[in-house]
C-alpha cells in the first residue's frame, strides 16, 4: 500500500523538475553551512571546517544524483531522453531512415495481411453455437479409393439410429435451382434439399416463422420452405407477412414459405431457399447403394473426436457385415467442420504465409544491416559516451529505440498497406474474399504489435551487441568515419549473405509454382473454347406428362435448327451440362463380355446427353467411329453411345471399342445395351490440372439436353440478342438463363492458381529488391570506408577499371556466399511445395539456374553504382580526408 | 575514499529508515543535518559514513507518507527544511519496533550461552 503511494509520488515526481532542484540545492546549501559552522565552533579553520563537511557529506553531486533517481522513476526519464534523442538522430538521416522504415513497412504490412486472412479462415468463430462439436461424415470406400464420397440414405439412417456419440445427424443435397418470377427474367438460386432436422442439428432457428416438422418429410407433404434473410430482403422485399407467401420452381411446384433464416447463415453454400427432402419408397429403403447425399452431425458434450470415430468404424463394420455386396470396404470418415471448410484453403496459406515471413526477416536483416554500417559510423561518438560514464546496456536500450522508433514507423506504415493489400485481395479473389479479415481484428492487432516489437528487437539488437566497448584513445584519433570493428564487419557480412540466400529460396519456390501454372495451361483441354456461347434453355412452369414432354422435344429441336440458321452462328448442338461434371449424371455400368463386380462395387460412369453436332461445336475431336446423327435421336433408335479416349483405354486395351457394348445399372430405368460407334478426344472439365475422367455421351433426345452450345463466327457476346429473340419467337414460354462465354468459365476457373502466383511472384520480387538494397548498401558503405585506401590505391597507379573490378568483387564474394546457402536452402525446402506443383519436380534444375543467374544479375546492378562512385574518388581529396 | 570511513560501518537503508523515524519521535521535527547529527551521536559514533545517504532516505519516507516535510528557519536563522513524524510514521515506528524486539528476542535464544534448549 505505501509502495503504491510511493510509486504514484515519484510518478509525480517526473514534473516540476526544476522547482525541486531548486529545493534540493537550498537544503544540501544550508547543510553544508550548518555542519561548517558547527565545525568552526569545534575550532577547526574554514578550509578544514569546509572540508571535513563536505567529506561527511559523501559528496554533492554524488547526493544529489541519489536523490534524484529516488524522487523520480529513472528508468522512464531515460526513455524519454533516449526516445527524443533517437528521433533527432533518425530526423538528421532521412535517407537511412526513409530507408529503413519502407523496407521495414513491407515485411510488417505483409505480415499483416496474411495474418489477417489466416485469423479470419481459421480463428473466426464459426456462425452455429458449439460449432467445434459440428462434423462432416463421409463413406470412405477402400475398393474406389474414394477417401471422401458422399453417403446413401440408408446408411445414413443406420449410422444416426446406431451411433450414441452424435447427438444428432442430418444430410443435405444442394444445387442450383431456377425459379420463374413474375414478368422479369428467371432467377437462378442457390437451393438446398436437406432432412427436417437440418437446423437443430445446425443450432439455428428461423428468425421469422418456424423450421421444419418431422413428418414434412413424408413424400406429397414437402411443399414447404425456408428462405435466407438475404432472398427475404431481395426477393420479398423484406416483407413482414412473408409467411404463407409462395416459392414457384421452374417445373411449376409451389413451395410455401414457413420460414425465414436470420441474416448472414447460408450454409452450406451461400444457400437462399431449403426445402425438405421427402423421404420414402426407393430412397428410404433400397437406396444403400446410391450415394448422394452429404452428411453433417453434432457431437455430443463430452466425447471426443476419436471416441467418435471409433464407435462408427464399429458401426460401419457392422453394416459391411449385414451387406457385403454394397457396403463391403466402406468406412466413416468424421472431419471436423473447420477443417472442411479450411481444407483447400490452409495449405495455400501456410505457404503465403511463410513466403511472406521470410520477407519480413529479409527486411529485418536489411535494416539490421543498415543500422550497423551507420553504428559503425558512430564508433566515436560511443567511444565518447563511454568515456561520460555509459554503461554498455544504457547504450543498447539507445540502439534499440532507434530500432523501437523506426519499427514503430513502419508498422504504422505497414497497417495502411496491410489494409491495401486485403483491399486488393478481395477484389482480384472472390473466393478468398469470402475469408479476408478486418485488420483492426484484436488478434491481428495483437500480431501487428508482436512481429513490430520483433522486428526491432533483431535490428536494434543486432547493431547494439556488435558495438563493444571501443579502445577509448584509439577511436578519439580514428578518423571520423573509422574502422568498424571487426565483429560488426563480419556480421553485416552474414547479414548480406543470409538475405542473399533467404532471397534465393523464395525465388526458387515461386519460380517453380509459376513454372506450373505454364504447364497448366499448356494442357490442351480437348477442346476448343474460343467464340463459344452457352446458355441454358427451359420451359417454365411446364407439367410433366408425355404429350407436353413431346412439344418441348420438338420445340429445342425446331430452336437448334433456328439457331443454327443465324448469321453469326457456325454451329450449335447441345448438351445436358457443360463444364460441370461433378453435377454430371454417374452411375454404375457394367461392360458385356468382362467380368463384372457385385452391384454395388461397380465402376460409375459420368453420362451425358448430346446432340449430333455437339462434338463439332466444341471442337472435341472424334478418333474412330462416328459421331451420333438425326437417326440415332429417333424414339425406337437402336441405343447407341459415344465414350472417350481414356475409356477406350482402360477398358478396351488391346481391341477395338467400336460394337462393344455396355448397359447402366440404373434404378431409375431399365437401361438397354448400349452400342459403342464412337470414340472422341478427352475432355479436361474439371479443370486442367485434373487427370480427363471417363465420360460417355448418350444422343439426346431432348429432355435433358437443355444446354446449348453455339460456335459463332465472331465474339459470342454479339450473337446474344439474336439468340434471345429466336428462343422466343420459337415459343413465348422459352425462357433462356445462365448466358455465358465458354473461355470466361474456364479462366474463372484458373483464376485462383493465377492468383496464387501472381503473389508469390509479387513477394518474390520484394525479396529480390530487397536484397538488391541491402547488397547496394553494404558496397556503399565499404566504399566510403576505404576512400583513403583507394586514393592511395589510385596515386599507385591503379586506374579506374583495378578499382571498379575491386569494388565489385568485395560485393559478389557475398553474393556467391549467399547463392551457395540459398542452393542448400531451397534443395532442402521446396520438397515441402512438392504436393502443389505440376509437371515439374521440386529440384527443377532450370528454375534453379535461372534464379541463380536472376540473383547474380541483380546483385551485379547493385554493385554497379557504389563502385562507379569508387573510380570517381579523386586520390588528393581521399589522402588529405580525415 | 578514506581509511577512517572504512572502519565505520555503513548501515541498511531499512535500519537507517528507523534510526530516522526513531529520532523524529525523541527530537520532534528536525532538519536533515540535525537528524544526521543526532544518529551518529545515539550511536556512539559507530555508524554513518556519509550524511548524504540520509537524503534519499528521508524522500523515501515522505513518499511512503512516514514523514512530512516543512521550510523553516534553523536557530542562527537559516532558512532549513523540517522533518516531521506522522501519525502513519508513529504507527510504523511502533509495528517496527516491536518487530526488532521479537526477533532480537528470538536470536538471543539461540545465541545465549549454554546453546539451544532441548
Amino acid at each position: 500500500m505505501r509502495q503504491l503511494r510511493a510509486w504514484f509520488t515519484r510518478l509525480g515526481g517526473l514534473f516540476g523538475k526544476e522547482r525541486r532542484e531548486r529545493e534540493l540545492s537550498v537544503e544540501m546549501e544550508s547543510h553544508l553551512k550548518m555542519h561548517v559552522e558547527d565545525n568552526l565552533r569545534a575550532g577547526m579553520t574554514p578550509e578544514q571546517a569546509r572540508r571535513e563537511a563536505l567529506l561527511k557529506l559523501g559528496g554533492v553531486e554524488q547526493t544529489k544524483e541519489e536523490y534524484r533517481a529516488r524522487r523520480g522513476l529513472p528508468f522512464l526519464e531515460t526513455s524519454f531522453r533516449d526516445l527524443y534523442f533517437a528521433a533527432r538522430v533518425l530526423h538528421k538521416n532521412p535517407g537511412f531512415t526513409s530507408i529503413v522504415v519502407l523496407t521495414l513497412a513491407i515485411g510488417i504490412g505483409a505480415n499483416t495481411a496474411i495474418f489477417g486472412l489466416a485469423n479470419a479462415a481459421f480463428f473466426r468463430p464459426l456462425p452455429y453455437p458449439h460449432a467445434e462439436r459440428l462434423a462432416f461424415l463421409w463413406q470412405n470406400n477402400r475398393r474406389t479409393g474414394e477417401a471422401e464420397g458422399l453417403v446413401s440414405y440408408p446408411n445414413f439412417s443406420d449410422w444416426r439410429s446406431q451411433s450414441h456419440s452424435f447427438a444428432d445427424m442430418a444430410f443435405f443435397m444442394s444445387g442450383k435451382s431456377i425459379l420463374t418470377s413474375k414478368g422479369g427474367d428467371p432467377e437462378f438460386i442457390s437451393g438446398g434439399l436437406v432432412s427436417v432436422n437440418f437446423f437443430s442439428v445446425l443450432g439455428v432457428s428461423p428468425a421469422i416463422g418456424r423450421s421444419f416438422s418431422p413428418d414434412e418429410q413424408i413424400p406429397g407433404h414437402a411443399n414447404v420452405s425456408v428462405i435466407s434473410y438475404h432472398f427475404w430482403r431481395t426477393r420479398f422485399g423484406g416483407d413482414p407477412q412473408v409467411l404463407g407467401r409462395s416459392v414457384v420452381a421452374a417445373n411449376g411446384e409451389k413451395h410455401t414459405v414457413i420460414g425465414v433464416m436470420p441474416p448472414g447463415f447460408s450454409f452450406p453454400d451461400k444457400t437462399d431457399v431449403w426445402t425438405p427432402r421427402e423421404v420414402g419408397g426407393f430412397f428410404k429403403t433400397k437406396a444403400r447403394q446410391y450415394p448422394n447425399q452429404h452428411v453433417i452431425g453434432r457431437l455430443n458434450p463430452g466425447v471426443t473426436w476419436t471416441q467418435a470415430q471409433a464407435e462408427l468404424d464399429t458401426i460401419a463394420a457392422r453394416l459391411a457385415a449385414e451387406y457385403p455386396a454394397i457396403d463391403g470396404g466402406v468406412g466413416v470418415r468424421i472431419v471436423p467442420l473447420r477443417q472442411q471448410l479450411t481444407q483447400k484453403v490452409s495449405q495455400g496459406l501456410v505457404l503465403l504465409w511463410a513466403a511472406i515471413a521470410g520477407v519480413l526477416l529479409i527486411a529485418c536483416l536489411n535494416a539490421a544491416n543498415l543500422i550497423l554500417a551507420r553504428a559503425a559510423g558512430r564508433a566515436k561518438e560511443i567511444s565518447i559516451r563511454y568515456s561520460l560514464g555509459a554503461t554498455r546496456s544504457r547504450i543498447i536500450k539507445q540502439f534499440l529505440c532507434e530500432s523501437l522508433l523506426l519499427a514503430s514507423m513502419a508498422a504504422a506504415a505497414g497497417i495502411l498497406l496491410a489494409v491495401w493489400i486485403l483491399n486488393l485481395v478481395a477484389k482480384l479473389n472472390p473466393d478468398l474474399a469470402k475469408l479476408s479479415g478486418s485488420v483492426f481484428d484484436p488478434r491481428v492487432l495483437a500480431y501487428t504489435i508482436a512481429i513490430t516489437g520483433l522486428t526491432s528487437l533483431v535490428c536494434g539488437l543486432l547493431p547494439a551487441l556488435s558495438a563493444p566497448k571501443v579502445d577509448l584513445s584509439r577511436a578519439l584519433r580514428e578518423a571520423s568515419s573509422g574502422h568498424a570493428a571487426p565483429s560488426a564487419q563480419a556480421l553485416r557480412k552474414l547479414l548480406i549473405v543470409a538475405q542473399v540466400s533467404l532471397a534465393f529460396v523464395l525465388l526458387v519456390g515461386s519460380g517453380l509454382l509459376v513454372r506450373s501454372l505454364w504447364r497448366i495451361f499448356a494442357v490442351p483441354p480437348g477442346f476448343d473454347a474460343e467464340h463459344v456461347l452457352t446458355l441454358h434453355v427451359y420451359w417454365p412452369g411446364a407439367p410433366a406428362n408425355s404429350t407436353d414432354e413431346k412439344k418441348r422435344n420438338s420445340l429445342y429441336m425446331e430452336l437448334l435448327a433456328r439457331l443454327r440458321a443465324l448469321p453469326g452462328v457456325i454451329s450449335a448442338g447441345a448438351t445436358s451440362n457443360v463444364l460441370f461434371p461433378s453435377e454430371m449424371y454417374k452411375v454404375p455400368f457394367v461392360i458385356e463380355g468382362q467380368p463384372t463386380e457385385p452391384s454395388g462395387q461397380r465402376p460409375f460412369l459420368p453420362n451425358g446427353e448430346a446432340t449430333p453436332d455437339y462434338f463439332r461445336v466444341m471442337g472435341i475431336p472424334l478418333m474412330h467411329g462416328r459421331v451420333f446423327t438425326r437417326a440415332d435421336t429417333i424414339q425406337d433408335a437402336p441405343p447407341v453411345i459415344i465414350i472417350d479416349e481414356t475409356m477406350a483405354q482402360r477398358y478396351w486395351p488391346n481391341e477395338e471399342p467400336i460394337g462393344k457394348r455396355l448397359k447402366f445399372d440404373d434404378p431409375n430405368f431399365r437401361s438397354p445395351w448400349f452400342t459403342v460407334i464412337g470414340v472422341v478426344g478427352d475432355v479436361r472439365q474439371e479443370g486442367l490440372e485434373q487427370p480427363a475422367g471417363l465420360v460417355s455421351y448418350v444422343p439426346s433426345d431432348g429432355e435433358w439436353a437443355d444446354d446449348l452450345v453455339l460456335r459463332s463466327r465472331n465474339d459470342p457476346r454479339t450473337i446474344v440478342a439474336a439468340v434471345r429473340e429466336q428462343v422466343r419467337s420459337v415459343d413465348r414460354n422459352l425462357a433462356v438463363a445462365n448466358v455465358g462465354v465458354l473461355s470466361d468459365l474456364l479462366s474463372l476457373r484458373e483464376s485462383q492458381r493465377k492468383f496464387n502466383a501472381l503473389l508469390l511472384g509479387s513477394l518474390a520480387s520484394v525479396a529480390l529488391l530487397l536484397a538488391a538494397i541491402g547488397i547496394y548498401g553494404t558496397v556503399s558503405y565499404w566504399v566510403k570506408q576505404r576512400t583513403a585506401e583507394i586514393g592511395i590505391r589510385m596515386a599507385l597507379g591503379a586506374d579506374q577499371k583495378n578499382i571498379f573490378r575491386l569494388a565489385v568483387a568485395r560485393g559478389m564474394i557475398l553474393i556467391f556466399a549467399g547463392l551457395v546457402v540459398g542452393f542448400a536452402g531451397a534443395l532442402a525446402g521446396t520438397r515441402l511445395i512438392a504436393s502443389l506443383l505440376f509437371g515439374v519436380t521440386a529440384y527443377d534444375p532450370a528454375t534453379f539456374c535461372a534464379i541463380a543467374i536472376l540473383l547474380l544479375l541483380a546483385s551485379l546492378a547493385a554493385c554497379w553504382i557504389p563502385a562507379r562512385r569508387a573510380t570517381r574518388v579523386d586520390p588528393l581529396v581521399a589522402l588529405r580526408y580525415e | 575514499m578514506g581509511d577512517k570511513a572504512g572502519e565505520k560501518k555503513d548501515v541498511w537503508q531499512g535500519t537507517l529508515a528507523l534510526m530516522v523515524l526513531k529520532t523524529l519521535q525523541g527530537m520532534g521535527p528536525l532538519h536533515g543535518y540535525g537528524i544526521a547529527r543526532r544518529i551518529e551521536q545515539t550511536s556512539g559514533d559507530q555508524l554513518m559514513v556519509n550524511y548524504g545517504t540520509l537524503y534519499p532516505a528521508l524522500l523515501k519516507l515522505e513518499q511512503e507518507g512516514y514523514v512530512s516535510s516543512e521550510w523553516g528557519f534553523s536557530d542562527n536563522n537559516r532558512k532549513a527544511k523540517y522533518y516531521k513524524l506522522t501519525r502513519a510514521g508513529r504507527k510504523q515506528l511502533n509495528k517496527e519496533e516491536r518487530e526488532w524486539e521479537q526477533t532480537t528476542a528470538i536470536l538471543a535464544r539461540f545465541l545465549a550461552p549454554g546453546g539451544e534448549r532441548a
